[in-house]
């Protein structure tokens, strides 16, 4: 018979033990449960009160789905540990992956739960990208060898020469665009956050002057309204890409024949942070497509041209500065995106894509 | 005269295949649409207006608005017998294993990877009735 650890033993040993992101069960013998820490707790949904002294059968299916008790009583039996991945499900009906390592302690058994839920899904994802890319670079690339392929077939004068040097120009920079986008979300992605100190106007107007050069800019008249007076602390990198990626959106989706193509920029001053106003008069966001715009890949319309990386870049901008991304959009009438950013010198506050809905006249 | 229906988000494709139809010299029609919606809604405005289906159709399966997948699906659903003797050539960069067995599923066996040579598509049009 083995038993809970000493007291004694313990005041680091405990804090260590309560602690751990992983969750940690100790078993005697005939797999009654002797101790837990408070992360255990959590993962199983476990009280210290009327677990303690629980049979791992009583509770183990809600980390099972195998016949564990007999994996377990082998390890005690053998004293050959073991690993294991499981799917479990959580309170709200989500799938959780956890890691299960059994391991003979003294007599009874040790268990480790570690949750792999966010790891997997950011390997998911991962996993998405490298595919999606690798359909979206050899897009491009496949135009080009069948342009040039054509042109060897079809050139017998120089005007159609110059028109196939053209077109595969134009794919030679549409996979540049993509790269592009990749880089600015891959940037996000493993940059190291680093505080800078923003002066409000003058970060406005450099990235708009670093917008003029892309094509239609001049299509699009930018209006900006700076109410915040004090510099701003955040990641200038990770802000940077928010606007940039916005501005372009709002030239890539203004009504093709309006002359009076409009982006208001409204810069505040909130209480512990900045709010961002992009307010445009462009073709606006279908009802059905708008939950979707944030997602990985995804490209609502046939003016969308690049990877479909660019709201999801956004997304996981605002999200690496803790802030707050909401949309609102009517087709045919516009889209506004309010962003608001904390200051970095005292955000604690967890992200999120707060709210999509439709703009109403 | 054959009716060849492109279906490409990216222009350029239904540009290189609409050269390629004419360069290996096989009378056609061809007619262009650059996602699933915009094909189903040029089959139900022009076609079905002159009591004729596409003998072929060229399509690209990453679309915006509506995927190749789903244009087999509301295509399949028209109600009209002549909808299965069309012919569906997929025309993809992706050689996914994953979207030719799900073609397979829809009855599509022909899945080809871009870029399109002459002889592919002198080969696919010299064998439609």
């Amino acid at each position: 018979m083995i038993k809970a650890p000493a007291k004694k033993t313990s005041n680091v040993y405990t804090s260590f033990f309560n602690r751990a992101i992983a969750g940690f069960l100790l078993f005697d013998e005939t797999l009654n449960l002797i101790d837990f820490n408070k992360m255990a707790s959590r993962m199983l949904r476990i009280r210290r009160e009327n677990a303690l002294g629980m049979n791992l059968t009583k509770f183990s299916s809600s980390i099972n789905g195998l016949d564990l008790h007999e994996r377990f009583l082998k390890v005690v039996k053998t004293g050959r540990s073991m690993t294991l991945k499981n799917v479990a499900t959580d309170i709200s009906g989500g799938k959780r992956i956890l890691n299960v390592h059994a391991f003979k302690a003294e007599t009874g058994l040790g268990i480790v739960v570690v949750d792999m839920t966010r790891l997997n899904n950011v390997i998911d994802e991962f996993n998405l990208l490298l595919y999606k890319l690798s359909h979206d670079l050899r897009s491009p690339n496949s135009a080009i060898r069948g342009l040039v392929n054509a042109a060897r077939l079809d050139v017998k004068e120089e005007y159609t020469f110059y028109e196939y040097l053209s077109l595969i120009n134009k794919e030679a920079h549409k996979l540049d665009a993509i790269l592009k986008e990749l880089s600015r979300t891959v940037e996000i992605k493993v940059g190291t956050i680093v505080i800078n100190r923003i002066s409000v106007h003058e970060f406005a107007k450099e990235v708009i002057e670093n917008l003029s050069g892309m094509p239609d800019f001049s299509n699009l008249k930018i209006d900006t309204n700076i109410l915040s007076s004090r510099p701003f602390f955040c990641h200038k990198h990770a802000l940077l890409t928010i606007f940039q990626n916005l501005i372009e959106n709002a030239i890539k989706y203004r009504k093709k024949n309006a002359t009076n193509s409009h982006l208001f920029i409204t810069i505040t001053d909130e209480k512990k942070g900045l709010q961002i106003i992009f307010k445009d008069n462009g073709i606006g966001i279908q009802n059905d497509t708008l939950p979707h715009i944030f997602k990985m890949f995804f490209r609502g319309t046939n003016q969308s041209k690049g990877a479909g990386l660019g709201l999801f870049t956004v997304r996981n901008s605002v999200r690496a500065l803790k802030g707050k991304i909401s949309v609102e959009s009517k087709e045919g009438v516009g889209t506004c995106f309010t962003v608001y950013i904390p200051s970095a010198i005292d955000s604690g506050q967890n992200s999120e894509v707060s709210s999509v809905k439709s703009l109403t006249k | 005269m054959k009716n060849v229906l492109l279906v490409d988000d990216d222009e350029i494709f239904n540009l290189l295949n609409t050269k390629s139809i004419q360069r290996v010299g096989i009378p056609a029609h061809i007619h262009t649409a650059t996602n699933g919606k915009q094909a189903i809604d040029l089959i139900n405005e022009y076609f079905q207006g002159t009591s004729i289906l596409p003998d072929i159709i060229l399509l690209d399966l990453n679309m915006p608005i509506m995927d190749g997948f789903s244009f087999i699906e509301a295509f399949r659903s028209i109600p009209l017998p002549m909808v299965k003797l069309v012919k569906i050539v997929i025309v993809t960069s992706s050689d996914n294993p994953e979207d030719i067995v799900r073609a397979r599923e829809l009855g599509i066996d022909k899945f080809m990877t871009k870029p399109v040579t002459d002889s592919d598509l002198a080969l696919i049009l010299s064998g439609l009735n």
